[in-house]
């Protein structure tokens, strides 16, 4: 529940925010990527463990027609992509909701694929959810060539000379996956059967190994393609533009309700980011090397924000907001902060508090962890949760002990009024075509009626009016037996309690719900970067741009 | 989902009768049928959790899960000490759920063990009986019409004979346990066979809770707008 009694840093207790200021979508929407986001993470750990890479199968033909598979050896276990490559039409590749048919498809495997796995996957990965995988696969991925710059890349390198580089910094990928599922999905190994492994202990680890090996995949076919097409000619990609190249993806509604389905995972991933900063606030003293990998970060932001490329007015405006703050941190770090000082880095957020916008603030907290990896990257084994260790109902708990659960981590649900129209102008839905979760406009779309249970805050308040018609010492039995409506949210309280960041302190069903921003919130911590909404429901991300490919892994810096 | 299943099980040319699930499928797919049949979100939490519970142990989870998202819903239960009371045949998860719910308390099997009565489909029971011997921390019985039928430890690990399985109803007594358990525990297992007609019943039911998709609600999510970059 906390890591307190562990931590090298005991006084951080003293410097952690408040969960009421960091639990709402207004800062949880302008969550940065940090060292403990996930891939880091993988990499950290890959390289540590000193893990070989081989690519023991590059079958491929003019068109990228073919297959590969590349493998990852750590200390006890290999894990394998195998990647499909598909002549799609352009045709195929125009809608990303009824997509059928995809540029590339994957599979991370379990160990070394032998010809009869590499058979059974070449029959059922192409189609994705049309198939079935097995035990034997954690995840089930697919992903669409980037049309403008795949072929400009290959025809570019075809001719002997190398891609634009403000075309490549433009788009940031040749690939960009449309799902990477993991867990279970579609006969794939479920996380539980796997968690015992240190190396996918941490959250989305097959994930993240799946979509690092898909961007050296990407390289590889344009590569591939350069040489089928120039013969002699045709030259590799500049290892700098290669490096500036990531994965791209898009994400939609289907990963919104992911952060209000597992309360405890959301607990663990805000507590271990509120953790690591308040470890950094509370050091008395700093050294020159930390200033000089904190000066290196906040160069690398301030470049990152020019690059990083949007449309949406949403995102327009905290760009906006992210580049001017950021040039001003610049300048007040080079010109008015005093590093020598008692607490500079607590100085500096204190400053930061009351002169930067949300957006700026919570980059600079992706910055004050960078140079603290002895302090904080240890947090990293504190991140996932057993739930299903948690799902029992205590019914023995009074009714007087769950209300007092409940102010602890719901008191703000009793500020909404959910009658009116604004307050829940929303419902959440599974769709019958995908079975995808959507979101629907109750006043204007049917299926109303059929909403999913994600209006965690209606419940919370109704569930309170419920318990003041109970004596307090009456047990919670008696209500889920009288009551059963308030099962789900009573075994929430129950399974939240001692967790304060277990929620998303907001009216899901608001007119004024941007989902984009529960995505945002969990994709970074994946480690993406450069969000770009492409409305209020969707949004396109990169992962893996400027990190280490599998062959500099080992000689990489500053993980 | 069941084109993507026939299409599997064409796979290498072998005609499969059952369908083999990894347990968050079964979770997910019992979850969303239990709600279309009109249980509440909670027990539709429940009756998901309890299918996993089955299908993790090796036992048939499907049969008796239909029965219950199917057959009649049993009477109302009033949990009482030593002996609850109702109408008729109560319903093997909701009696099961009270079960869990009830178990430190006076109504629970305490000392003394509690009849439940009549159960329906009371395979549904079990992983209940598991969650209170967990909460009881106290190694408990289940009789099933006076006979021993499974045995669940502190630990709520369960002790039965690797055949059990479908009864349609009987007389369900808690009991502490009086000995050590007379069967081995039964071994975890990290997916769920279900038969494709079973499967193709709880697809159904699952797609009524489901909402058809709308111009707006694609155009919302994306498909209006082209991805080709």
């Amino acid at each position: 529940m906390t890591c307190a009694p562990l931590s090298p840093v005991p006084e951080a207790v003293n410097y952690r925010r408040n969960p009421a200021d960091v639990m709402h979508l207004s800062r949880l929407g302008l969550s940065h990527p940090t060292r403990l986001s996930f891939l880091r993470i993988l990499l950290r750990r890959m390289q540590t463990e000193g893990w070989q890479f081989e690519r023991p199968v590059f079958d491929f033909d003019a068109k990228g027609v073919g297959r590969a598979v590349y493998c990852a050896k750590g200390p006890t276990q290999t894990y394998s992509l195998v990647a499909f490559g598909h002549d799609l039409p352009p045709d195929m590749r125009s809608d990303r909701v009824i997509a059928t048919a995809w540029d590339a498809t994957f599979a991370l495997f379990d160990g070394i694929p032998d010809a009869a796995d590499l058979d059974r996957l070449a029959r059922n990965v192409p189609v994705q959810e049309a198939g079935r995988v097995t035990a034997k696969e954690l995840t089930l991925s697919r992903a669409n060539r980037s049309v403008r710059l795949f072929e400009h890349v290959v025809q570019s390198l075809a001719s002997g000379i190398q891609p634009d580089a403000a075309a490549l910094a433009e788009t940031g990928y040749l690939m960009r996956t449309t799902a990477v599922y993991g867990s279970g999905k579609f006969g794939a190994a479920s996380y539980a059967s796997i968690a015992h492994r240190p190396e996918v202990a941490a959250p989305f680890q097959a994930e993240m190994l799946t979509v690092w090996l898909i961007r050296t995949f990407t390289v590889d076919l344009v590569e591939h393609m350069a040489r089928c097409r120039g013969g002699d000619v045709a030259v590799p990609l500049d290892p700098a533009l290669k490096r500036g190249l990531g994965v791209g993806n898009s994400t939609g509604l289907g990963m919104a309700p992911f952060l209000v389905r597992h309360p405890m995972l959301l607990n663990n991933w805000i507590m271990v980011r509120e953790e690591a900063l308040a470890r950094v606030r509370a050091q008395t003293v700093t050294d020159d090397t930390r200033i000089g990998a904190f000066n290196a970060s906040l160069d690398a932001a301030l470049d990152n924000a020019q690059l990083w490329n949007t449309m949406h007015p949403v995102q327009i405006d905290r760009l906006a907001d992210l580049r001017s703050g950021l040039v001003t941190l610049a300048q007040f770090v080079g010109q008015a902060w005093d590093p020598r000082g008692q607490r500079p880095w607590n100085t500096l957020w204190l400053w930061a508090q009351e002169s930067l916008p949300f957006e700026a603030q919570e980059a600079l907290l992706a910055l004050l962890l960078e140079p603290h990896g002895d302090l904080v990257d240890g947090l990293s084994e504190c991140l996932s949760s057993d739930e299903a260790e948690a799902f029992d109902i205590d019914g023995g708990m009074t009714v007087g002990e769950l209300r007092a659960h409940m102010a602890e981590n719901y008191a703000w649900a009793r500020a909404c009024d959910y009658d009116k129209q604004h307050e829940c102008a929303r419902f959440w839905y599974v769709s019958e075509d995908k079975l995808e979760p959507r979101l629907g406009e109750r006043f204007d779309e049917p299926g109303g009626e059929r909403e999913l249970p994600l209006d965690i805050g209606r419940q919370a308040a109704a569930l309170y009016a419920a318990l003041e018609q109970r004596p307090n010492d009456q047990p919670v039995a008696h209500l889920l037996l009288q009551e059963p409506v308030h099962r789900p949210m009573a075994r929430r309280v129950q399974m939240t309690r001692a967790r304060p960041f277990a929620e998303i302190r907001d009216n899901l069903l608001s007119a004024d719900l941007l989902p984009i921003d529960m995505l945002r919130c969990k994709l970074a911590f994946f480690g993406a970067n450069r969000f770009d909404p492409r409305s209020d429901r969707w949004v396109r991300i990169s992962l893996f741009q400027n990190c280490p490919y599998p062959h500099e892994l080992s000689v990489e810096m500053g993980l | 989902m069941m084109a993507a299943v026939e299409a599997a099980d064409q796979d290498g040319g072998v005609d499969r009768a059952f369908v083999v699930l990894s347990l968050p499928e079964v979770n997910a797919l019992v979850l969303r049928a239990a709600r279309g049949a009109g249980f509440t979100w909670g027990m539709a939490e429940e009756c998901g959790n309890a299918a996993v519970w089955l299908a993790a142990h090796g036992l048939d989870w499907s049969t008796d899960i239909l029965a219950r998202l199917t057959g009649e819903g049993g009477a109302r239960v009033v949990p009482a000490a030593t002996k609850w009371t109702s109408n008729g045949a109560v319903c093997g998860l909701h009696a099961g759920a009270t079960l869990a719910d009830f178990a430190t308390l006076p109504e629970g099997p305490g000392s003394n063990g509690v009849r439940i009565g009549l159960v329906n489909d009371p395979l549904c029971l079990l992983p209940f009986a598991a969650r209170a011997a967990k909460a009881t921390q106290s190694s408990l019985d289940v009789m099933l019409d006076d006979d021993l039928w499974a045995s669940f430890d502190k630990i709520g690990r369960v002790h039965a004979d690797a055949k059990i399985g479908h009864i349609a109803i009987g007389l369900i007594d808690i009991r502490p346990a009086a000995k050590a358990p007379s069967f081995s525990a039964l071994l975890n297992v990290q997916s769920g066979a279900v038969s494709k007609a079973a499967y193709a019943s709880l697809e159904t039911l699952a797609l009524s809770m489901t909402v058809p998709a709308t111009a707006q609600s694609q155009a919302r999510a994306g498909a209006a707008q082209s991805d080709n970059d």
